[in-house]
């Protein structure tokens, strides 16, 4: 038998969506793997691991991570939220909505990361032009859509948001 | 098939895709979100050398490490080739490695972790051979390095066959068209040009990795779910590669995070395959990103070779092309790839003498394969350049100069057949006006110059093709469609029940789609080539009319009346001649008497379930020229045809490019669904866009160089044109074979954007790039050698 160096877990405690998760993971473990292996939240994508394509993003304390990138332990005590947190009661964020209507997805795999790098944003930036909603998503990639209609849809989001 | 309608209310309409509610809310399920109860953890053993004899693999440490529950090496499965069109390629190497990332082993563990630490244990002792890289260097006669020397015995599965030229040792596939006389037609010119061009490799970047999940049910049969754009290729090669029957093989394809041809061969299904049969336990497989750009496919790379002889009255007279396709170390689909590229130059033009031979080159690289276009771009790259230094040898305007040669309704094509339903005159007038093509831009001075292109092109949907479709009542009036297409994020599972809503006058709402599960949705082609709107609306259409001769039969019985003089319309059953005698599509089914509570039933003929096949035939073609025989058949299944138009900022000094405007129009026959056809050309022009200007694949020594998303350039946000300047137009000649006249839109999006650029790039600088990417420091040179 070949020996085998078994890293020992830690049990952390993640906030995820307004809820408290007692999990185990490995030190090595990312916040990405941990969401969606031990949470099943498999709306946060892999996409390549690196943090070059944003379709891992989370929000962090309200902020734009790549969760690949974010080691599990180390989000302990922040507030995470995934696409999974952001419609309110099964009422759709205005994003969700704008995105469906303008017709901002296809394949929609990039579509949660975009979304939620979108939310935070127009939290920050509530006026935004054109080309500061195209400077905000260029940490996400899409190959579907050319941007067109996504960028078209987080404009009409932020109409409809300061409508409210 | 010709349809009699009247207004249309579902089809023709921007409605949202179905799919979208999930897909927001982050609950739509790919391949990589499954899994099973006890699922075991695949990874695979790549080749680390580029050309390589294998002396030996020991996977004895490997298996003896805790949590390992299988090693498989090519001594676990059947000593069997696939491929596509020419089956060359072992699931598992055999003997030799022919690139850097070629599976050679893989594992099966209880976890990730365990699985990635055991590869580390396999130990695999290589003889390095001498490589060779370079599609040129590959394609001599004397080639000193032969990378299939068992070549001769390889099976062929497509017709026509493949040609080999036995004096080049690394030529997979020969393909030509011979038509007229180009040696006439050259002595006719009153202007002869030559040009050499080149495209890169590229990789189709779907967000989404490949990812499979295997499970062995108790009957032995396989349940495979599957990252794939065409299910049932991936069952005929399962069943060729590890000896299954296809009738026990279940293929299950759930949303697909983008293809583009990526995801159409067997990827890691075979190898989840043979890891749960030795297991006996469920095993998945996810690509990492680096396997998705290095085992996987990608564009291959081009060389080609472009004469063109012209008069000085605008006239095309002649035309070769010598186009090298780069296979990778085996076929992948670039055998069929090799044989349809070529399609670019029999589609847009009408040129009496053309002659075209297209070489498909193994190298040591990562294997090409389908990618948006299939070869068609790489072609179109050199003929538009070629196109556009014609007009301006002759001093025409490069908009009248292609007028002139366009293809029209009832011309003949390159391969001889009678072309119809061309709107490229329409799309070319349409991005002209967009662009204000008779304006001057003003910005001819200075570093930064402005510039204006224009290129025209076509894409071919592929033939002989068909697809399946069931239909089927629902008691409660419900329409089920069944379907092999995938919904791999183009829409098709919107617009195909719109094409069925709209045959029965329902609202979407009242169909059901059951997309791609092999186990009850029929035999199809695959999602490539931009055939699925064509294709498998046809095929629904078939089947509704058949399932509406059903309803009408058994409708009769009841109301006492002839089949013939009912019909069906919303969710009623009629009279024609006396509409207000009429039942429910519901009222079609009786109570079972007595025993209400098991539901309702149809009292004769079983189930009211209607199957169909739509088929495109290929005309038959003279092998030696590849012209139709009958000029009435037909090459392909339909053209889509496309004009593209650029607007650029160049830096002078730096070479660096803004591409401005876009304008992408593009005669889809018909948009079933004008916001999803707009989608496809927002995004192709995207892709185009990235082709021409920034993505290549580099490697050193068969190994890739830039294997991220820092190095390997895609189009980001902030690099593109704004929204009011991408400019998607739709043209709309409907096909007389098309369901509601659509033909298709996907590859068509990307295939001459390229060339557009170029061009603009020309009209600001003077300077012709022959070489893509455009990359500033191409340009840079080149602006500099000519000052």
């Amino acid at each position: 038998m070949i020996e085998k160096k078994e890293q020992k877990r830690i049990g952390i405690t993640l906030n995820v969506n307004g809820r408290d998760y007692a999990v185990e993971v490995k030190p090595h473990w990312t916040l990405l793997q941990v969401l969606r292996d031990q949470l099943g939240l498999t709306g946060t994508k892999y996409g390549c691991g690196t943090g070059e394509c944003g379709a891992c993003t989370v929000l962090i304390d309200g902020k734009p991570m790549t969760s690949c990138l974010v080691l599990a332990a180390s989000a302990e005590g922040r507030k995470i939220t995934t696409i999974e947190g952001i419609s309110n009661g099964g009422k759709l964020h205005p994003l969700q909505e704008a995105f469906i209507e303008e017709g901002a997805i296809q394949c929609g795999y990039c579509t949660p990361g975009m979304i939620l790098t979108a939310k935070a944003f127009l939290e920050r930036n509530p006026n935004p032009t054109e080309e500061e909603v195209r400077r905000a998503i260029d940490g996400n990639l899409c190959r579907c859509t050319g941007y067109v209609k996504i960028v078209k849809a987080i404009l009409s989001a932020s109409r409809k948001m300061k409508g409210k | 098939m010709a349809h009699e309608h009247g207004e249309l209310t579902v089809v023709g309409k921007p409605l949202p895709r179905r799919d979208a509610l999930e897909k927001v809310t982050g609950k739509a399920q790919y391949p990589t979100d499954l899994e099973l109860p006890g699922m075991l953890y695949a990874k695979i053993l790549r080749s680390p050398y580029a050309h390589a004899k294998i002396l030996s693999i020991d996977t004895s440490k490997a298996e003896a490490y805790p949590g390992v529950e299988a090693v498989i090496t090519f001594k676990d499965i059947p000593d069997r080739r696939y491929g596509y069109g020419l089956n060359d390629q072992p699931m598992l190497a055999r003997g030799k490695v022919r690139y850097v990332g070629e599976p050679v082993a893989a594992v099966a563990a209880r976890d990730l972790d365990t699985a990635e630490e055991a590869l580390e244990l396999i130990d695999v002792k290589y003889e390095e051979l001498p490589a060779v890289y370079d599609v040129e260097e590959a394609f001599k006669p004397d080639c000193p390095v032969v990378i299939h020397e068992d070549y001769a015995n390889y099976e062929l599965t497509f017709f026509p066959p493949a040609k080999m030229d036995v004096k080049r040792p690394n030529v997979a596939n020969h393909f030509i068209i011979r038509r007229g006389d180009v040696e006439e037609g050259f002595k006719e010119a009153d202007y002869v040009l030559e040009g050499k061009f080149r495209t890169p490799r590229q990789q189709h970047v779907p967000m989404e990795p490949h990812a499979a999940m295997a499970r062995i049910e108790n009957d032995g049969s396989v349940t495979v779910w599957a990252s794939s754009q065409q299910p049932y290729l991936l069952i005929n090669q399962i069943s060729t590669l590890l000896d299954i029957p296809p009738s026990k093989i279940r293929v299950i394809v759930p949303y697909l995070g983008g293809g583009f041809g990526n995801k159409t061969q067997l990827k890691a299904e075979g190898i989840c395959i043979a890891l749960a049969q030795k297991t006996g336990k469920p095993v998945k497989c996810v690509f990492t990103r680096e396997e998705v750009n290095c085992g996987t496919t990608s564009r291959g790379g081009t060389v080609s070779r472009i004469k063109m002889g012209v008069k000085k009255d605008g006239k095309v007279v002649a035309m070769e092309c010598e186009i090298l396709y780069s296979s990778g170390a085996y076929s992948g689909d670039a055998f069929v790839y090799s044989t349809r590229g070529p399609f670019q130059a029999a589609g847009t033009y009408k040129i009496p003498n053309l002659k075209l031979d297209s070489y498909l080159v193994y190298v040591n690289e990562p294997v090409s394969g389908a990618f948006r276009g299939f070869g068609n771009p790489e072609l179109n790259w050199g003929i538009e350049i070629m196109m556009n230094r014609a007009a301006d040898m002759i001093g025409m305007d490069r908009a009248k100069f292609r007028k002139i040669n366009l293809l029209r309704e009832g011309d003949e094509g390159g391969f001889g057949e009678i072309m119809h339903s061309l709107g490229t005159e329409e799309c070319l007038e349409k991005t002209l006006r967009e662009l204000s093509w008779e304006e001057e831009l003003r910005k001819k001075e200075g570093i930064w110059r402005k510039g204006k292109g224009i290129a025209v092109g076509n894409k071919y949907s592929i033939a002989p093709s068909a697809s399946y479709a069931t239909v089927k009542v629902h008691v409660d009036g419900t329409i089920e469609v069944r379907i092999s297409a995938i919904e791999i994020g183009q829409g098709s599972t919107t617009i195909l029940a719109q094409i069925a809503a709209e045959y029965f006058g329902l609202p979407l709402e009242k169909i059901k789609m059951v997309v791609a599960d092999t186990a009850v949705t029929p035999f199809d082609f695959g999602t490539v080539s931009s055939r699925v709107t064509y294709h498998v609306g046809n095929a629904i259409l078939k089947a509704c009319e058949g399932l509406k001769r059903q309803i009408c039969e058994l409708a009769a019985r009841k109301m006492d009346v002839k089949p013939e003089d009912l019909d069906v319309k919303g969710r009623k059953i009629f009279s024609k001649h006396d509409p207000s005698k009429k039942i429910g599509i519901e009222d079609l089914f009786s109570p079972t008497l007595g025993m209400g509570h098991i539901g309702k039933y149809a009292e004769v003929g079983g189930e009211l379930i209607q199957s169909a096949t739509f088929f495109s035939k290929m005309g038959k073609m003279d092998p030696a020229t590849n012209q139709l025989l009958n000029k009435h058949e037909k090459s392909c299944s339909f053209w889509i045809e496309i004009a593209n138009g650029a607007i650029v900022d160049v830096d002078t000094e730096t070479g660096e490019v803004k591409v401005r405007k876009f304008v992408n129009a593009c005669d889809v026959g018909r948009a079933i669904n004008p916001m999803l056809v707009e989608g496809q050309l927002d995004g192709g022009s995207v892709m185009g866009i990235g082709l021409g200007l920034w993505e290549e694949m580099i490697f050193k020594d068969g190994r890739i160089m830039n294997s991220n998303f820092i190095d390997y350039k895609l189009p980001r946000a902030s690099d593109l044109p704004a929204v009011k300047d991408t400019v998607s137009i739709i043209v709309e000649t409907p096909h007389r074979e098309g369901p509601y006249g659509a033909k298709g839109v996907g590859e068509a999006t990307m295939i001459c954007a390229p060339a557009a650029i170029a061009d603009a790039i020309h009209d600001a600088t003077g300077v012709w790039i022959t070489e893509l990417p455009m990359t500033s420091e191409k340009l840079y040179y080149l602006l500099h050698k000519k000052a």
